[in-house]
Formats: C-alpha cells, structure tokens, sequence
C-alpha cells in the first residue's frame, strides 16, 4: 500500500452506495483522524477524505481502514475492501507464483523474479536469503514488482508485504525510522545523532538500533523499500537502505525480509552473497503477448487473431523502447491491462 | 468492433488495424474534455487534493461525479510529498495534459487556478521552469538539480530549452559526491590557507607522485580542511574528484578494491562515462573480490594491476587534461584493523598512482603509517629520500606529508568568534578571546566546545566574575575544564546546591554508558552522592542528556553515553586526576553490575570493566559473546597487555610485533595466523614466513602448520611446505583435529598436483578422504572428493567407469544447502564446476552468477570464447536470444583469439549479462555444458598454479 487510484475510486464508490456519512465519520473517529477531515460534502466525498488521508500518513494507514472494512457487515462493502487487500489473480498453472494479473494489474513475464522468489522466500529455510535487490536502470517495471511481492507474500507464507518509498526521505535517520513504522515496532531507541559530521558514520550508529527492534517483530513481513534509483533519493539513502538489508541478512530474523528496489549499485559486501538479484526488464511484445494468451486461455476465450498482432500493434503505437520512455511504458501497460480486463469479459477485437 | 465469444470462429478475421484495436479498447479515462481540463491544472502541479482541485474552465468548481472518478483513475498517491491526503498525475497521463497545454504561457494559466505548494522544491522549480528562468546548473541544490531531472522528465519533448541531460546527470552525481563535504566545510572554516595552497600545488605539479598524506590528533580539521579543498580549489576547475570515506558501508579497508569500485562509481559521471562503459568493468572488479577463499591465498590470488589498467584505460582517454584526485578519508579505520591491513591499503594507493600517473591521491588519517613512509621512501614515482624529517620539510617535493596542528592565533580567533556568533552568543572581546583561546588551545574542536561553554554560561556572567573563572580555567587542563565547566553549569541550575551532578560526571567517565541504576549502583558510592529524592539518580540523567555536545544516546537501549571523540581525549586527564581507588571501585561496583545479564550491551560493559580490572583473558574468555563485539572496538585503545591482545583476537584486529612479543604461546598463534593470512592475501610470503619463524614451538591444533605449508608454496619450497604440511597432520591427527588435518591434507595433495606427482598427490587425497568419514563438515568431504575426482582424470582417463561412480557420489551431495554454502567458498565453487557442471547444470549456474566470467588466462578466455559461442548457437537453434549478445562470427573468425575474447568481455560485457549467463546455463543441455566444464577446468588449472591474470598481456596505458 497506499491505493491506488483506481482502487480508491472503487472503494470510494462502495462506500457511497452502501454507507451513510455518518458510518463514514464512525470510521473516522475509529481510525482517529475524524477531526483531520474537511468539513461537508458528499458521503463519496468524505469517503475520499478519508481514505486519500490514510493513504498519505507516515507510514500510510490505508490498510488500517481496509482491514476494518473486510469485516464490516455490509457485503458489498467487504467485497471491495477484500479484493484490494487479496487481489483475485489470473495464473497459467493456478500457482501464486505464476500470477500474470493482480486484480487489474498486469504482471508480465519476470520469469527470473518468480524463479528466484519461489522457493527461496516462499519456503523459508535458515541457509536462505533474507534479501532481494531488484535491478533495472531504465525505466523497466521494477515498481510494478511491489503488486507481486505483495500478493506472494500473502498468498504463500501469509506474510504482509509493506512498501516505503525512498523518494522524498531526506536521511538516513529517517528511512530506518519510517521503515520501523512501516513494521509497526517502537521507534523510541532509534536517535538521531546529536551532531555528526560525517554522514557516514550516522548509519553505522543506528543499525544496532534497528537490529533490535526487528527482532521484536512476531508475524511475518516483506519490506519493499522502493524507488532507490529516482533522481531525488540521495547516495547516503541509498547506502542506508543497503546497511538495512546488510543487517537483515546478517541477523535473518524470523519474521523480516527486506527487498529493495532499484538498488543498482554493485553490491561486494559478502554478507550479501547469497541475496537474490533480479534485473527488471520491460517485457517484449513477445512476452506481453504470452500474457495475453495466458488470460484469455483462463478466461476461457479462444483467441481469433494472434495476440502477438495486438502486442505488436500496441507497440508500435507506445514505440516504448526507442528511446527509452518511461510514459510510453506505463500507457502500453494500461492498454495492456484494459485488453486483459475486456477478455477475462469475454470480450476480444 | 466488439466480438463476443464464440466457440467455433466462422473465418480468421482480417488483419486488425491499429484504430480498430483502440476503438475496442476504448477510451482512457482522461479522454472527455471535463477530465482533460481538470488534467491540465494538475500537470503543472507535483500534488493536489483532488477534491478541491480546479479546472482552468470550471470556475473554481471541484470535479465532481465520473469527472471525478475518471481523474482519480489517472492519479497515483504522492509519495514525493511530505504531506497527507494529496494525489499526483500518473505520468503518461501528465505529460499528454502537458503536451496538450503546449506553451509556456498555457501552462501559466492552468498554474494560476491552483496557487499554493510554493514552498515545496519540486513545485517551485516546475513553476520556474513554466516562468522560462534559465537554470544554472552549477549554483543548484542537490534539491533542486534531483527536481529539475524529474520535471524535465514531464516536459521532454514538449518545451524547449530543457537543460542538458547529460550535464544534468552529471551535476547530481557530483552533488551527490559533494554533500558530505559541504556539511564538513560549512560556515565555520577559517585559515589553514598554507596547506590549502599545498594541497593545490601538489595537485597541480606535472609528473607522477606518491600519495600525499595530511595527519593530525582528532577534531583538528583533516576533513574539513580537504573539503573545503576540494570545493574552492577543484570542483571550480572541473576536476574529477572522489571522496572516499572507510568509514561508508561500501567500503572494506581490508579489501582495497572496494575502494575503487567506489572511485569509479564517482569519476564516471564527471567524466562522461556512461553506465553502460562503467558496469563492465565495475563487475570486473565486483566478481574479483568475490573470488577470494579463506584458506586457499594461492588458488584466490589476485593482481589489482588487471584492474588498475581497466581502470585507467577508461578513465585517461576521457579526461581532456584533467587531474583526477581521490581523498581517501578516515585511515585510522584501516590502521585499527592492524598494520598489515593499512600498509597493504597504502601498497594499493601508490600502486594506483604508478598506474595511473595522473591521478593524485590525498590520505587522511590520524597518525602517518609507517607502512606510507616506507614506501614513500623506496622512491614511487619519484626520488628516494633518507632522512623522514628532512623529507616533510623538503618544500621541493609537493607530496610531502601535511602535519595538521592546531590553527594559528589570527585564525583560532576568527573560528571562536564565528561559533559564537553562530550559538548567538554575544561578541567577545580581543583580550577575552585570547585568554578563551589561550586555556581551550586552538583545536577547532575544543574552540566548538568552548563557544558551547560560553554559550551556556552566558558572556555577562563570565564578565561577572572573570577573575575567578579565567584563574579556573587554567586550572585544570583543557578538556577535563571543558567537560567540567558544562557539568557545573548543570550544577548551577539546580536550586540547592550540592556536588553530585559534578561528581557524578568527572569520574562518569570511567564508565562508557550512564543508566540511573550506573549512578546509583556504580557510581554512588565511590564518588560520595547522596542521592535524594528531590534529586536523585533520574535527575541526574535527565540534567546530562540535554547536553548534546557531550553525551549521546545509546541507540539500542536509549541509555546516555560519552560521545566517544570526547571521551577519547578526556580518559587519560580523566585517570591521572582521579584517585585509582576510586577508578577501580567504579569498575568492580560496573563488573557486579553488570554481571549476571547475557544481553550484549551489558555483556560488552562487563568484559570492558574486567579488562579494566586486569581480568586475565581465561576468565574473560567465558564471557564473550560475538554480538557484544561491535560494542568492545573502541575499548581495544584503552587496555593492554592480555586484556589487549584477547580483545584484538576476538575482535580480528592484528597488533604489532611488540605487542605479540609479549603474548602467552596461544594469544601469540592467534595474533600471527590473522598476520599471516593477511599477508598472503597480499601474496606477502616472505613477510609471512618472518612471523612465523618469530617461534618455533606449535600448539597441537596450531592454525599456523596449514599457514606455514601455504607460504612455503607460494615461495615455490614444495618439499618445506609438504615437511610442515606432515607435521601438521601428525600434531593435529594426534589431538582429533580432524577437519584441520583434512584441510591440510587437501593442501598437501594440492602442492603435489601443482607438481604434476599425481600418484603421490592421489595417495594423500585417499588418506584425506579417510579423515573425511569422520568429519561432519560436508564442503570439506566435497573438496576431498572433488579433488580425487580430478586427480583420477588425470591418472587414469579411460577408467570412465569409475569417475562415474565417483561422480555420482558427489552429486548425491549437492542439495541446495550444499549450493548455498558454495557461494562462499569460490574456489571450491569454480573446481566442483570443472568435475560436475556437465551433470549438473546448477553448479554451472551458480558458479558463473558467483565467480563472474574469468578470461584473465588465455587458456580460460578461449575455452569461454569457444563455449559461449556453442550455447548461442544453440540458443539460436531454438529460436531464443542469445545468452549474451555477441559477434560469435568475428570470435570464430579469430580463432577464439584470447586477447579478442578477454576484451569483449571486459569491456562490453555487463554485470546483467553476466546473470543472464547464468540463468541461461540452468538450462543447458549437456553439450553446452561441456563447453563450459572445459573453461572452469581452464580456470582450475591457472588458479592451481596461481596465476589469475594473463602474463603476457601487455596493457596500453
């Protein structure tokens, strides 16, 4: 988490539908932020409010308000809150592992993440890794690789994945603080040094700190930290964030894993020899059209033109990799997704 | 367009146009004019509220309904910003709101419907950039120049005058390389303009030269002085410039290769390399570092000079008559971890620079290595000297080293008056400065200190009584004054006077960590509190923690402690001043303290109060725990004798001759088995042998025996090294050492390989693999059976049925904790690859994701060149892209031209590619996969006699 925004929308709208305000601004009170909404406005509106709220608090609370919305009487309403929570997933062998679409993401390809996920992390052992750095220099889909890793952890160990982006975090201090929240541990014995010069010896004086609150973690969690390789996240978070996955790897605590995407530094620490690296690629037409095949296959359409037509169409139209456009790769992508949405309809061109 | 299923098509459909698949795919859902206009006001801003966003058209109106809907489809959360509830545009759809808006003036417009977010960076550089300000990319904040890349991302293609992306990218790296410095360097650097200019001089002087060297006590400026360097004097010319602290979490002092891949992670954005021209050969030096094996130097040797010429054959070309200079901060990291460690990081610094011979290289550290001197002294690049003090004074020679003292009067002045003015204490006086400066020393760092003091005192009360407090500054010594003068400023603040606080902290400083209950059952008694209840134990604490300049909090369990630079040049004042009853008290009252509890903070406070105490290492031994360790590093300073040399051991710190000289036989093994393994790391065996030779005697299970036998074989002494090997496995035999007379063995069996005395060598493995059945260690029994396997190929290569057998017994063993374990032995990796990857493709998999593709041999580069080109053609077969993509014609063409293939592969092949080599390889078949058991055979083969790079290469630098 956070929601997206379709997913918002679709939340939103349930709520609209089903609940009155005044359910609405019990949930507020509920969660604590009651007093934090605007004032008026439609239930849909107040319904936005708030989730658009939770959705941006550190670390984000949207899955508080999910959580209580699954067990929330109103059926349709605990449908919707379900379906984010769980996506339902379209899969060629019916494996978690084999998941091409997440709800209504698509999740193409990544042969090598999945190979490399499963059984290393689904089926923890004390010689596994805790560690997972996803690569990718250019624009590639590494972020779309949280929706998976998010939807493995539940689906084989049960574990809660959490993602925490790196962009907008100005220190070290700051990125394991936030990260401790984000694990819903104390944060009280991590501190900020009282004045250090030298940045570098900042992280050093902090791991210890870090070490011990995640020991006390006691259910099973998948830290995402994301976005290492956008332009505004520092060298000194960077290093932070690999001082992080040092530190789990070295301690493998039974309830942590550490993933981080977008690390495409050389990693030469041998504490991290055996951490799964994994480099993201945007997938070929090849491959979006195996995606493809595969959803239409599950969805019990027979295809009446080859999907590599449509794939080639889609990019020719996105051109998305000459040059490399990170725009053009999200529009193809939701193209893609919509033409996986209208065949698991039954819908084909 | 839209068909639904059907379960028998009547005909193939003709062939879909590309308007035809949008048409079926529908609309976006910012495709309506009311989204599109709600779009354009929110692409000129990073983040908005969507329920008050308005439209350009709309009047102020909020979206509404599907409008709104449809315009939340397009938002993602906006996680850049540090503020709730606020949404950003998903890019595709801001750059088509931005596209559409078009001009500088329309975006204006849509900016103006939503005023506010100005004081967020992103927000106010895309709002200049909509103003059609020019952007200098030298003055920007690392801030701002992270922000102009991403709004230059929204607006490629659609405004003109977008700032350069390569001078972008490169002004980030640099500000990323310049942040640290510029906090060292910050407002309060005053003088040291004599070693600035040196520091520029040497710089600037043509011709190869040794490193410079600039020492000096601790909190003198070092750092400060090189920062403020390299932001007046180099980054102004253009010169490339890496900063590379020991103390950052990449950096291994004991592996100086990580210092370069750092180095090179710096220089190539100032020098247009790009990521493509850099990642070969960061993943040359990457994978060579991975190739090191404890207990095998010879088999994991290798020659910084292979990646030296990488290096400098990327770099030079591209430096247009630049001077790269590298500061490598914070030696005495590298000098704690013992001599060998810094001396063979010096070895790398002046190596580089004879590679390099542009390349200037500036060390700071505290104290000048005498590893540094000795190689300043065999000449370098330059002219030899005789006499070290003749030569720092030799104004001649521009690398002499920079003896850091304190400032000079007019400049200690200037800093003290800064600092106040900065603490916002009001001004002193001339005469005051001098007497403030004439008791605090001009040590920038007491200077600090003091202006602290001042500022806590307040200057009117000083005045008040100056008499007194000037006659009582020169009382004591600088620190112990400073650290006291804070404490009774504590003390002066409470309402009823009495003497604890300050009591508590003088002698507080023999203890490292301050809890109530340390006051109340350390501390108390020998230092006379009476706590009471108005003020007690907590209140004490409470009065120390506010003072940040000379306490700091213990992360892990919140408890205050010393700053550890402050304390470090106050425990010595501290000692002398203190009655010892009083010190050993306070360190008895610590050990029953703390003893009892088995968490490692308290285990750690309770060795350290028995070293203090003189506990011999035989009670100590008992007590250690290995994650107390990190929390004991700085104590090794602050004991000797036993208590020293056991604390080095456990905390795998080598001490110096004189040190081991007064060792008891066992500490002495310890110490010289980490000597001697570092020097054959460096391939130092005579320097090893030397250590060694230091006594003859051997404890039973001596480490040194394996040792001994390996620098005999380094040196070429074969028989020396099977005579100690044998005696050895005698010793060791003798007292159940199985698996170290195992290993020994193997190292035996090796030696006589090396020699091509395969029947002796297999009689020595056969005895090992009898000392096999009793080991439970199982990459030991691998290495043992691995090793018959190869010798039995070599012996007898027709008796196929037999190395079958043996095959298969090995591969029974290799289950996935088996692979894990390899990954950390790569020796052993690379020679069960060579016997087995035909069989199983795993270990072929793992062995080139682990070891990197190794060509430094030219027997290696050709079987690599020759299998490659098999696995691509097979690949090709298939109809799959190749493994890796390369011109298999010109590589046969060549002949498998070993130079051809070596520079193909380090210097076009990415660390990417390498991984995709690796997962190709999991699922070769059998012919593939001989190809590359005959490259790791190659492999084994060079590294059995040593050699990891080409002899006969010859770099062009």
């Amino acid at each position: 988490m956070p929601m997206t925004g379709p997913d918002t929308v679709r939340l939103a709208n349930v709520i609209a539908a089903q609940l009155n305000y005044a359910a609405v601004d019990l949930l507020g009170t509920d969660l604590n932020v009651l007093n934090q909404l605007p004032p008026g406005g439609t239930v849909k509106e107040r319904a936005l409010g708030l989730i658009s709220l939770l959705n941006g608090n550190i670390p984000p609370r949207d899955r508080e308000l999910l959580e209580k919305l699954r067990n929330h009487p109103n059926a349709a309403v605990k449908t919707v809150a379900n379906d984010i929570l769980q996506p339902p997933f379209v899969s060629k062998t019916g494996t978690a592992r084999d998941a091409v679409m997440l709800g209504r993401s698509a999740f193409i390809a990544r042969s090598v993440l999945r190979d490399k996920l499963d059984p290393e992390f689904t089926v923890p052992q004390p010689n596994n890794t805790h560690v997972l750095i996803v690569k990718g220099k250019y624009p590639s889909g590494k972020s779309y690789s949280y929706g998976f890793l998010h939807h493995l952890a539940f689906q084989e160990v049960n574990a809660q994945a959490t993602r925490l982006s790196a962009m907008g975090i100005p220190c070290a201090f700051e990125l394991l603080r936030r990260s401790l929240l984000q694990l819903g541990v104390p944060t009280g014995a991590l501190q900020p040094l009282a004045d250090s010069p030298q940045i570098a010896r900042e992280v050093d004086a902090l791991i210890p700190a870090f070490k011990a609150a995640i020991r006390s973690l006691t259910t099973p969690f998948w830290l995402v930290i994301d976005d290492l390789n956008d332009a505004s996240v520092t060298r000194d978070i960077r290093e932070a964030a690999l001082s992080m996955a040092r530190a789990v790897e070295d301690d493998k605590p039974p309830f942590l894993w550490i993933m981080l995407l977008g690390y495409n530094d050389e990693v030469t620490d041998d504490t991290l020899r055996n951490a799964a690296i994994d480099d993201a690629e945007f997938p070929t037409s090849v491959k979006a059209a195996d995606f493809l095949d595969i959803v239409a296959e599950q969805s019990g359409v027979v295809l009446q033109r080859k999907a590599q037509d449509i794939t080639d169409l889609l990019f020719e139209k996105h051109h998305p990799f000459d040059p490399v456009d990170k725009a053009a790769m999200k529009s193809l992508t939701r193209d893609l997704e919509v033409m996986a949405q209208k065949l698991k309809q039954g819908l084909q061109p | 367009m839209t068909t639904t299923l059907q379960s028998q098509p009547l005909k193939p459909p003709d062939k879909l146009t590309l308007s035809q698949l949008e048409a079926f795919l529908g609309t976006s859902p910012d495709a309506t004019p009311d989204v599109q206009t709600y779009c354009e006001s929110a692409a000129v801003l990073v983040a908005f509220d969507v329920l008050t966003l308005s439209a350009i058209s709309a009047s102020g109106v909020p979206a509404q309904g599907n409008t709104l809907d449809d315009l939340l489809s397009v938002c993602e959360p906006a996680v850049q910003v540090d503020r709730p509830a606020l949404w950003s545009l998903a890019l595709p759809t801001r750059r088509a709101a931005l596209a559409r808006l078009g001009t500088r003036a329309q975006m204006k417009i849509a900016r103006a419907a939503n005023p506010g977010l100005r004081d967020l960076t992103l927000q106010k550089v895309l709002d200049r950039m909509i103003d059609g300000e020019a952007f200098d990319l030298d003055t920007l904040s690392r801030d701002e120049l992270a922000a102009l890349a991403i709004i230059s991302e929204w607006m490629e293609g659609i405004l003109t005058d977008l700032p350069d992306k390569n001078g972008l990218s490169r002004a980030l790296a640099l500000a990323d390389i310049l942040a640290p410095l510029r906090r060292l360097a910050d407002t309060s650097f005053v003088g040291r303009e004599s070693q600035l200019q040196r520091l520029a001089a040497y710089v600037s002087s043509p011709g190869a030269l040794p490193p410079l060297f600039v020492f000096g006590t601790g909190g003198v400026g070092k750092s400060s002085l090189l920062a403020r360097f390299v932001l007046r004097d180099l980054v102004p010319q253009g010169q490339p410039i890496a900063y590379l602290d020991i103390d950052r979490p990449t950096i291994q002092p004991d592996k100086p290769l990580t210092l370069l891949v750092d180095a090179v992670g710096q220089f190539a954005p100032q020098v247009g390399l790009s990521p493509l021209e850099v990642d070969p050969m960061v993943k040359e030096m990457t994978f060579a570092l991975r190739r090191q094996e404890g207990g095998r130097h010879l088999e994991s040797i290798a020659n910084d000079d292979w990646v030296f010429n990488l290096f400098a054959n990327s770099l030079l070309p591209r430096l247009a008559g630049r001077m790269p200079v590298m500061v490598i901060d914070t030696i005495e990291e590298a000098q704690f971890l013992g001599s060998e460690v810094v001396d063979r990081l010096m070895q790398f610094a002046f190596d580089l620079v004879a590679k390099v011979p542009v390349m200037r290289i500036v060390l700071v550290g505290r104290v000048l290595p005498d590893g540094y001197v000795a190689l300043a002294k065999e000449g370098g690049p330059t002219t030899t000297f005789v006499d070290v003090d003749d030569w720092m004074r030799d104004e001649r020679r521009p690398e002499r080293p920079i003896n850091l003292e304190v400032l000079d009067d007019a400049s200690g002045r200037e800093l003290l008056a800064r600092e106040l003015h900065l603490l916002g204490v009001l001004p002193l006086t001339d005469n005051e400065l001098t007497e403030v400066i004439g008791i605090v020393s001009s040590n920038p760092m007491c200077l600090k200190l003091g202006a602290r003091v001042l500022r806590d005192e307040g200057v009117a009360s000083l005045r008040a009584d100056r008499a007194k407090f000037f006659a009582k500054l020169k009382a004591e010594k600088i620190q112990g004054l400073l650290y006291g003068r804070i404490l009774r400023h504590l003390h002066g603040k409470r309402s009823s006077g009495d003497e604890d606080v300050r009591r508590v902290a003088y002698p507080g400083l023999v203890v490292r960590r301050l809890t109530p209950e340390v006051i109340r059952d350390v501390l108390a008694g020998p230092c006379k509190l009476t706590l009471t209840p108005a003020y007690d134990e907590y209140a004490i604490i409470r009065a120390l923690s506010r003072e940040a300049a000379l306490m700091e909090r213990d992360p892990e369990d919140n408890s205050l402690r010393h700053r550890a630079d402050v304390r470090r040049v106050m425990l010595q004042d501290l000692i002398d001043h203190v009655d010892t009853t009083v010190v050993s008290q306070i360190n008895l009252n610590a050990v029953k303290h703390y003893s009892g509890n088995s968490e490692p903070v308290s285990r750690a406070e309770e060795i350290y109060h028995r070293m203090r105490s003189g506990d011999p290492p035989e009670e100590l031994e008992p007590l250690w725990m290995e994650a107390a360790g990190p929390r004991l590093k700085g104590a090794i300073g602050e004991v000797s004798g036993r208590q020293r040399l056991w604390l080095a051991s456990k905390l795998h710190v080598t001490l110096d001759a004189a040190a081991r000289d007064s060792a008891d036989h066992e500490a002495w093994e310890e110490q010289t088995a980490r000597l001697v393994d570092r020097c054959l790391r460096s391939q130092e065996a005579d320097k090893a042998l030397k250590a060694l030779h230091e006594r003859t005697m051997r404890a039973p299970r001596s480490r040194l025996y394996a040792l001994e036998a390996e620098a005999y074989r380094f040196l070429g002494q074969f028989d020396e090294a099977l005579t100690v090997g044998r005696r050895g496995v005698e010793s060791l035999s003798r007292v159940g050492a199985i698996d170290m007379a195992l290993e020994l063995l193997l190292k035996m069996a090796v030696i006589e390989e090396t020699r091509e005395r395969f029947v002796e060598a297999e009689t020595l493995v056969d005895e090992a693999i009898g000392f096999a059945v009793h080991s439970a260690n199982r990459l030991l029994r691998l290495r043992a059976e691995t090793t018959k396997l190869r010798l039995q190929r070599q012996l007898r290569p027709s008796a196929r049925e037999e190395r079958a057998l043996l095959r298969q017994r090995v591969l029974d063993s290799m289950d996935d904790e088996m692979m894990h374990a390899l990954r950390a032995q790569p020796v052993l990796l690379r020679e069960a690859a060579a016997e087995l990857s035909k069989q199983d493709a795993r270990l072929a998999a793992l062995a080139i994701d682990t070891l990197g593709i190794e060509v430094q041999t030219d027997p290696q580069a050709q079987a690599f060149g020759e299998a490659i080109a098999r696995l691509n053609k097979t690949r090709q077969d298939a109809g799959t892209k190749p493994a890796i993509t390369v011109d298999t014609d010109r590589l046969q063409g060549s002949g498998f031209d070993p130079a051809t293939i070596r520079s193909w592969v380090t210097n076009n092949v990415t660390s990417g590619d390498t991984r995709n080599l690796s997962i190709s390889l999991a699922q070769a078949d059998d012919k593939v996969l001989s190809g590359f058991r005959e490259y790791f055979r190659a492999g084994v083969e060079s590294r059995l006699r040593g050699k990891s790079e080409t002899m006969n290469q010859k770099w062009e630098v």
